[in-house]
């Protein structure tokens, strides 16, 4: 039951990542592949906003959330809104990824740095297995964020917008929808929240320059397996995931850990090629 | 209302449409016609925003619209239906009208009275209003774009060939819409390949060949829809009957 908790809270870090990739892509039609070093950039900040200046927790969540926020408008302001082909968006988010790898390495070094959590750090037994307190919060704010996500984007009328965006970008500016505005909105949530979970996610990983490159390969893979787009596809792929590693780790060997989880992926893609929760869309042609 | 004066655009570098000049007045069908080509989605696409102006000017209300990008384009009044339905199809009928309504600066309020109009104009999608767009019916689907568009309460709406691939009986129904939006003051510009479908609401009408405009008018003047056919193929016919051939004052 201990390597099942290990799991699940490492395929909630992988579900964020997928999640980030998703509110981005559906916003904008762009997939942002520095996504998981913002998701870095946050555990640095959370490290240097809790052990550099000791500020209280909800400062550092706050501080975190808007520094990162900041930077991907940055990264939608320089690296994707000029940019008019998918195969210069791969070059420039990937850039983007490699400057933030090289900027944190600069400034913080290549070694791990602990970014200790604000609650209990002792281990807790739950349902017969051994897991810390963060780790529960990790998987908690993964559920609740896919939770929020689903309700916005099924109930609000900022989110029906959000998905038509995602739909028909051309029908709708015909609609009024500044198509624009949604995707530097989306970079800001999506790097907000990447932010925001910083402090949630450096006590997991530690705080790393190597960090974005592990997880981004994890999260596009917790995406497809969940399918391009879906929320709940990000919260079950991530899990999944972190679940399939973490079980191949523990009882076939951890050479066997990423290899079962790209096993899964191909049993996924070859039975429902969109993914678990995706949806085959249309193009005009 | 919608003065276009001296348009050119086009994709890129390549001119499609060469300095065309038409109005379109409140409660009035302008026509724009043309065989497939002939530069008439190119003209509405530059009129919404969606195709760069290279020269000459589009007017709203005397407001000069051409530097405004599409979704400014849209609050200030522009409708839009664009060819191929292009409606939210994964959105349910309701969300889609919402949608119309929402971004364009229209009150809550509003925007249920709207939904009211809609369905007056098209009972056809009001007992459908919790199904996803994509499982309606062609016509449906057309009803609901056209629907859409009115939900922003526009001062001009622009109709792109809502013809195509819909059966006589559903033309004639989206004609009969057409007709009833004019009555209710709206200006409209219509692009059709379907001659007698568009000459049957318009009261102007302005063929289009090759990115100019070759004849123009007032729809009543023609009593013989031969001669716009003529000028589809090439054939400019004469100024009689009160039409102007080349670009209007």
């Amino acid at each position: 039951m201990s390597a099942i908790w290990a799991g699940l809270a490492l395929g909630a870090i992988y579900g964020l990542v997928a999640l980030g990739y998703n509110i981005v892509f559906v916003s904008s039609g762009v997939f942002n592949f520095a996504h998981a070093q913002l998701l870095m950039l946050g555990t640095f900040v959370a490290f240097f906003g809790t052990v550099t200046l000791g500020l209280p927790p909800w400062l550092v969540f706050v501080l975190a959330a808007v520094v990162v926020a900041l930077v991907a408008v940055i990264e939608e302001r320089t690296a994707i809104r000029f940019v008019r082909s998918t195969e210069g968006l791969l070059v420039t988010t990937l850039g983007f990824a490699t400057l933030l790898d090289g900027a944190t390495q600069v400034i913080w070094g290549g070694e791990p740095l602990q970014v200790p959590f604000f609650g209990p750090s002792e281990v807790v037994s739950v349902a017969g297995g051994q897991v810390f307190p963060v780790e529960l919060v990790l998987i908690g704010a993964m559920v609740l964020l896919t939770i929020v996500f689903v309700l916005v984007s099924r109930f609000s009328m900022l989110g029906i917008a959000m998905l038509a965006v995602s739909e028909d970008r051309e029908a709708a500016l015909m609609r009024g929808i500044n198509v624009r505005a949604y995707a530097v909105g989306a970079f800001a949530v999506a790097g907000a929240v990447a932010g925001a979970l910083g402090p949630l996610v450096g006590p997991k990983t530690f705080a790393v320059a190597t960090l974005g490159t592990a997880l981004a390969l994890k999260g596009f893979v917790a995406m497809a397996i969940g399918g391009f787009g879906s929320a709940p596809g990000a919260l079950i792929g991530g899990l999944a995931v972190g679940l399939i590693e973490a079980l191949a780790g523990r009882y076939l060997g951890q050479s066997f850990a990423t290899l079962m989880v790209f096993v899964a992926l191909l049993a996924v893609l070859l039975f429902k090629p969109t993914g678990l929760f995706g949806h085959a869309r249309e193009r005009v042609v | 209302m919608l003065s276009v004066k001296d348009l050119v655009t086009g994709y890129g570098d390549m001119r499609v449409v060469r300095e065309v000049s038409f109005d379109v007045l409140p409660g009035e069908v302008t026509a724009l016609l043309g065989r497939n080509g002939a530069g008439k989605t190119t003209t509405l696409r530059a009129i919404a925003g969606l195709n760069k102006i290279t020269s000459g000017s589009v007017r709203l209300d005397g407001a000069d619209i051409g530097p405004l990008p599409p979704h400014r384009r849209i609050r200030a009044g522009l409708g839009v239906v664009q060819e191929n339905k292009r409606v939210f199809k994964r959105h349910t009928v309701e969300a889609n009208l919402l949608l119309g309504g929402y971004s364009t600066g229209v009150r809550r309020k509003q925007l249920r009275e709207s939904l009211e109009e809609v369905y007056e104009l098209f009972p056809a999608l009001r007992g459908r209003t919790s199904t996803p767009a994509g499982q309606l019916s062609g016509g449906q689907q057309q009803m609901l774009a056209i629907g859409q568009a009115i939900m922003g309460r526009p001062k001009l709406l622009m109709l792109d060939e809502p013809s195509a691939g819909l059966a006589p009986a559903i033309v004639l129904e989206v004609m009969d819409s057409v007709e009833k939006l004019k009555r209710s003051g709206l200006g409209i510009l219509l692009v059709e390949q379907a001659v007698e479908a568009a000459v049957g609401v318009a009261d102007r009408v302005a063929v289009l060949e090759i990115g100019r405009v070759v004849m123009s008018g007032p729809a009543g003047a023609i009593d013989d829809l031969e001669i716009i056919k003529e000028a589809y193929f090439g054939r400019v016919p004469g100024t009689d009957a009160g039409l102007t051939t080349g670009a209007p004052d």
